[in-house]
């Protein structure tokens, strides 16, 4: 199903209007994660990508993730990782991850293709373990995490 | 080549070679099979009778004595119920990993999914993509 109404990317809770939006697709997946997924058509410019996932927490953050990638949730719930197809190790990668004492609103960890995969900062950037969990409700806009997935 | 049991996760390494190690803010073990231990936090480091305190994030210049993981094969370990992760290799070389309160401590990535150490110690249990679709 193919709903025009153009959204903006964001960590924060809920969606607002963009003029520079695109169509979205509500494509749930119930089975996992008990998540309601959206994915976007928009492809990345110029190239042959098929847009994001955008995958809603619990506490109604919407994260963007690669459409495209592959989806697995905990066996126990405490989290959902997406993984570009055939890649090994933490290559590629994305992890979105339940509340914790430390991160009551929960938190992410990305990856980049080095190394079997490095954790990646709010800056895109490989860091120590306080910079690269990155809580869902950081104020920074988390930059390098949309370079991030303007590039994968 | 992880199990699950009453008391944790069995590990089982089975003779994989260790392909090479990575250092940056963690320190990262790579076998075959796209095997892979990354340790975030401090742990402990046992060879020839010898034990170091090892902590990549904050002394990766104390790494030195892990240099010959890659001239070993991984034998096999365990995680158990509090999160403490332990290793053993063909020389004898012991690894053990304690979870952190804060962060994550440890991941081990294999073909059969991905364990998560997880704040506080609760493990994280990925399965391979083929148990979700």
């Amino acid at each position: 199903m193919t709903i025009d109404v153009p959204i903006r990317l964001s960590f924060e809770e809920g969606f607002s209007p963009d003029p520079g939006g695109v169509g979205i697709l509500i494509d749930p997946i119930p089975e996992l994660w008990d998540r309601i997924n959206i994915v976007f058509g928009k492809p990345k410019p110029g190239g042959s990508g098929s847009g994001w996932v955008i995958v809603s927490t619990p506490k109604g953050y919407n994260i963007p993730v690669p459409a495209g990638w592959v989806p697995r949730p905990t066996h126990n719930g405490k989290g959902i990782v997406y993984q570009r197809p055939g890649v090994q190790r933490d290559t590629g990668s994305v992890r979105i991850m339940d509340p914790t004492n430390d991160y009551p609103e929960g938190y992410l960890r990305y990856y980049n293709d080095q190394g079997g995969g490095q954790a990646l900062d709010a800056q895109g950037k490989p860091g120590s373990r306080p910079a690269t969990h990155i809580s869902l409700d950081d104020q920074t806009g988390v930059p390098g995490y949309y370079q991030w997935l303007g590039a994968v | 080549m992880i199990s699950v049991g009453e008391s944790g996760y069995e590990i089982e390494l089975g003779g994989l070679s260790v392909l090479y190690c990575m250092v940056d803010y963690g320190f990262t073990i790579c076998f075959e099979q796209n095997v892979t231990i990354r340790i975030e936090g401090p742990f402990t480091y046992r060879r020839d009778e010898k034990s170091w305190e090892l902590d990549p994030e904050h002394q990766p210049e104390g790494l030195g004595p892990t240099l010959t993981l890659p001239r070993t094969k991984g034998r096999g370990g365990t995680v158990d119920l509090d999160g403490i992760l332990r290793l053993t290799f063909d020389d004898g070389t012991e690894l053990v990993v304690p979870p952190d309160e804060h962060y994550e401590a440890w991941t081990l990535s294999t073909n059969d999914g991905l364990l998560v150490c997880c704040p506080g110690g609760q493990i994280a249990f990925f399965g391979k993509p083929d148990d979700q679709r």
